[in-house]
């Protein structure tokens, strides 16, 4: 037997059916590994042809994760595409909203998913593995907790947005909501209870992951280790913005590389092909790409919550600076290249979030009419960049002189991270994996690497069973199978 | 009996799609249902949403009708299949097998475990019409799929009907 494959296959269709194939040399070690998607097919095409006032309500549809990533970077693209540049008010409403739904969407990364390996146990069995082992961790005050937080973070967006989960309120040029003060202070109390929630969540961190020495080894260990460049929007202070601002991208030193504004992207990013997937793999086009590896030479570069906090020089709140600081001084400065501390970051942008939402939910603007600009111009071509939870996300349309989409692309928010998190399950697996040994502890191990990066592949199906098993088939050469691990229990 | 009726599924990604069709004729047929209703109020909601959040959705009702695509290969194109939730094998039980999210049986554990009410599982019903073209963006149901939308209503009318 000279080569076995070891296959995951773990991925929903929620993001996409993924799986990972590890092909083992003679002697049972990894030879190389590969994380593999499907693509969605045809999305450009379905664009072309139809109005750009349709993008945001149309592009929420393409993912179930983050459909307001979507609606904000699609109606920045259609206000550039009408050359109109929204009243104040109509920009804060929408980063208001952008902020709830932030602190939704990493509570639930953090609590149902990245948590349960540090406050379960990475080892932990199987089925204690979960947010119900949380729980019984933890207490059953911290599920109430996150319930509160979901439903805060859904009655904003819907209030704003004019419907839970898909907003539809943001048009080019603004927003056709004006908030009215009873909704505006309901929101702020809401917010206020964020803060407490990521104050809390911040300190359960410390407390249960931090105060162990196994896992602060495990996030500070090698395996779990890249250096490259890091990527996010910063506002006019290189602070971290989710909403709005420039692209900065830092080498793999913390240095600035680039600052960019989103219509120049493409002079920044270019793509690479493997010949054993359909995804495309995002660089740094004035660095090169030079393969899946490490360094200032290489192109490759991350953009996560730990990404947006390399390559900014700080938080553009108070408490959020507070945690961002003392994050840094644990792991020994800027930039922190541990893939793991991706959670701590999403964490600290929990904070951000909660407090930037009280903020703009106090701002005297907030309440005022003048939510919109009626587009003038003859409409051409635009972009928009927000980032997203997962990663900087860019919409780019191109239309006729009536509006009509001609031409359409994008960069969603894991494509970004395809190099690194390709790299980073390699290297686990590699490190993990030894002598034909592979355990279900070890498997974790190694999804572990691609579960930091919040991974999200852009299809909002729910076609049932709706999530696939993860399957480890050991294949000697001949195809015959050697042994199978299967991870599901019920 | 407080019922919800969920068309499931991504109205823009082909036969994926389905759930929200065969959800939109119920509504439509509601008012003059092809057998009769049982007592209660009847929603209908379409929706792109799995796990926590649409565990959530269903707070406050006794019993739901869920309607989705059924990606299997096991039966032809359009088969029709009624199960009950709790018969569908939980597949994410315990690892990553969704990066964003709970399996919905999961998150139905959740809810109750928080005190949410929730219907219980003999309460949970899917009506799955089997689909494998759910990876391309289009708006259209390919013949077999948009063929089986008719006995799919019919499917729901006799779950919402048993007793």
């Amino acid at each position: 037997m000279s080569m076995q494959r070891i296959s995951i296959d773990p991925i929903t269709r929620l993001e996409g059916h993924g799986k990972i194939d590890i092909f083992l040399d003679e002697n049972g070690n990894v030879a190389n590994s590969y994380f593999q998607i499907p693509e969605l097919r045809g999305f450009e095409r379905f664009c072309v042809g139809r109005p750009i006032e349709e993008m945001p309500l149309l592009t929420n549809r393409i993912c179930g994760v983050c459909p307001e990533a979507h609606h904000m970077a699609a109606v920045k693209a259609a206000d550039a595409v009408y050359h109109v540049d929204p009243p104040p008010t109509a920009k804060k409403l929408r980063e208001l909203l952008y902020m709830a739904f932030y602190a939704t969407d990493h509570t639930t990364h953090f609590y149902a998913l990245g948590g349960p390996d540090f406050i379960v146990g990475p080892d932990a069995p199987v089925g204690e593995r979960n947010i119900l082992g949380v729980i019984r961790k933890v207490g059953l005050e911290i599920g109430s907790k996150v319930i509160q937080m979901r439903k805060y973070g859904h009655e904003t967006v819907e209030i704003i947005g004019g419907r839970k989960v898909h907003p539809a309120s943001a048009i080019p040029g603004g927003i056709t909501k004006i908030l009215s003060e009873e909704e505006r202070k309901h929101i702020e109390e809401m917010g206020r209870w964020a803060v407490e929630f990521a104050l809390f969540s911040l300190k359960a961190f410390k407390d249960i992951v931090l105060a162990n020495p196994t896992y602060l080894d495990l996030i500070v260990g090698d395996v779990y280790t890249h250096r490259t460049y890091y990527m996010g929007l910063v506002d006019e202070n290189n602070k971290v913005n989710f909403y709005d601002g420039k692209v900065r991208v830092v080498d793999p030193e913390g240095k600035e590389f680039c600052k960019y504004e989103p219509k120049d992207y493409m002079h920044h990013i270019a793509e690479h092909v493997e010949p054993w997937t359909y995804l495309k793999f995002p660089y740094l086009k004035q660095v090169g790409w030079k393969g899946f590896v490490d360094g200032k030479e290489s192109g490759v570069y991350m953009a996560t919550p730990l990404s947006r906090l390399n390559a900014s020089d700080g938080m553009a709140t108070p408490r959020a600076q507070e945690a961002y600081e003392e994050m840094y001084a644990t792991l020994g400065g800027k930039p922190v290249h541990q893939r793991l501390a991706i959670h701590w970051a999403r964490l600290i942008e929990l904070l951000y979030a909660a407090e930037h939402w009280v903020e703009l939910a106090t701002d005297p603007e907030i309440t005022s009419p003048n939510v919109h600009k009626v587009p003038t111009e003859t409409p051409t071509e635009g972009v928009g960049i927000v980032e997203a939870p997962r990663g900087t996300l860019t919409h780019h349309y191109w239309t006729d002189e009536r509006g009509i989409v001609t031409k359409a692309n994008l960069i969603v928010g894991t494509t970004n991270n395809y190099a690194p998190i390709q790299m980073s399950t390699n290297k686990a697996a590699r490190n993990l994996i030894k002598g034909g040994k592979v355990t279900e502890g070890l498997l974790n191990m190694v999804e572990m690497a691609f579960r930091a990066y919040d991974p999200c592949f852009g299809c909002a199906t729910h076609s049932l069973p709706g999530q696939m098993p993860l399957e480890v088939t050991v294949r000697a050469p001949d195809g015959e199978v050697v042994d199978v691990l299967k991870q599901f229990v019920d | 009996m407080k019922t919800l009726i969920i068309g499931l599924g991504n109205p823009i990604l082909g036969d994926d799609g389905v759930g929200w069709k065969v959800a939109q004729q119920v509504e439509r047929q509601l008012p003059s249902p092809p057998t009769p209703l049982p007592q209660g109020e009847i929603t209908v909601e379409c929706l792109s949403l799995a796990g926590i959040s649409l565990m959530e959705h269903m707070i406050g009702y006794e019993r739901v009708i869920l309607i989705d695509s059924l990606n299997t290969g096991r039966y032809p194109q359009g088969e029709v299949v009624t199960f009950r939730l709790d018969a569908l094998e939980d597949l994410t039980y315990g690892h990553s097998a969704s990066a964003h999210d709970l399996s919905l049986k999961r998150a139905l554990e959740l809810g109750r475990r928080m005190g949410a009410s929730l219907p219980q599982d003999e309460e949970i019903q899917v009506v799955a019409i089997e689909a494998a073209h759910v990876y391309d963006f289009t708006e259209e149901l390919t013949p077999p799929v948009a063929a089986a939308v008719p006995r799919a209503v019919a499917a729901v009318f006799e779950a919402l009907g048993a007793p």
